[in-house]
């Protein structure tokens, strides 16, 4: 029971991933059919917007009203979507290799913060192994 | 010194991305997963026709860059689901290392499909990651057991 919840708690975010690897890449072959990064954005919402919709059957319960709890989402997205535009744009002209590398340096300021508002600390080992996955992420940048 | 002019942009998104991944997990707090991502893709979805008009509304149509538009989104999204509930379950630190891990899955793709030249220096980063991977799965593991 504990090695099936061990490997579910793996299995999320290996999966996530290797779908945000996707997610990296495929703006690319789109923006080569001479598609702006704000149309790509404009679809790209569409499709995300289609898929989760079938969620609001699913969870057959009216969503819940948080203002404050809406108020942060509403931030995270605004600036998420600022990021997105400055991703693609990057990417539109730069090698996707290098600019997907270091738009994914992103975790040193979530953890940062994680550490600072959330008084999350790691462990020596979790330490290392962030440190390990930033001097990959370097190298991809190759 | 010359600066690549890609590189304003994308330095810009990893500061906008730091902040976007920690905000979630202020709000899982008070919201299930599965809610904050149809909220995230709702206000993401006004956020996206609101900046078509600065553009002028002039949105491009080429079938199979719409196609491959699409589905990011639908892997974005997919993506976001089980990225939230794994959220709800587990530290951000966890989550997000794990998951930055991305651009080697990119890099892999751009090498096969696109037949970008994929480096021995990102050979070692694509080892060196899978091996920081494990290392930090692992050291979780300690952490729940100690």
């Amino acid at each position: 029971m504990i090695k099936k919840l061990k490997a579910s708690a793996l299995f999320a975010p290996l999966t996530a991933l290797l779908l945000w690897g996707l997610w990296a890449f495929l703006p690319k072959l789109a923006m080569k059919q001479s598609m702006e990064p704000h149309s790509v954005i404009f679809y790209e919402a569409l499709g995300g917007w289609c898929s989760i919709l079938p969620l609001l059957f699913y969870i057959k319960e009216p969503l819940v009203r948080d203002k404050k709890a809406v108020g942060i989402i509403f931030c995270g997205t605004s600036f998420s979507l600022v990021a997105i535009l400055c991703y693609y744009t990057a990417l539109k002209i730069g090698p996707v290799a290098t600019v997907s590398t270091i738009t994914a340096m992103y975790p040193v300021i979530v953890v940062a913060l994680a550490w600072i508002f959330l008084k999350e600390k790691m462990n020596g080992r979790q330490f290392v192994a962030a440190a390990m996955a930033m001097v990959a992420i370097y190298l991809l940048a190759g | 010194m010359s600066v690549a002019p890609w590189l304003f942009s994308s330095l810009l998104a990893v500061l906008l991305w730091g902040v976007s991944m920690f905000l979630p997990k202020l709000a899982i707090r008070r919201l299930p997963a599965l809610h904050m991502t149809i909220y995230s893709y709702s206000i993401f979805m006004l956020g996206a026709v609101v900046l078509q008009g600065f553009y002028g509304f002039h949105i491009d149509f080429d079938s199979k860059g719409v196609l491959l538009a699409v589905l990011v989104g639908v892997l974005g999204a997919v993506a976001q689901i089980i990225y939230n509930t794994s959220l709800s379950k587990s530290t951000l630190a966890y989550n997000v290392v794990i998951t930055s891990l991305y651009p080697a899955v990119a890099t892999l793709l751009a090498f096969v499909i696109l037949g970008e030249t994929l480096t021995s220096r990102q050979v070692a980063g694509i080892i060196l990651g899978i091996c920081s991977l494990i290392l930090m799965v692992k050291a979780s593991d300690q952490k729940t057991e100690s």
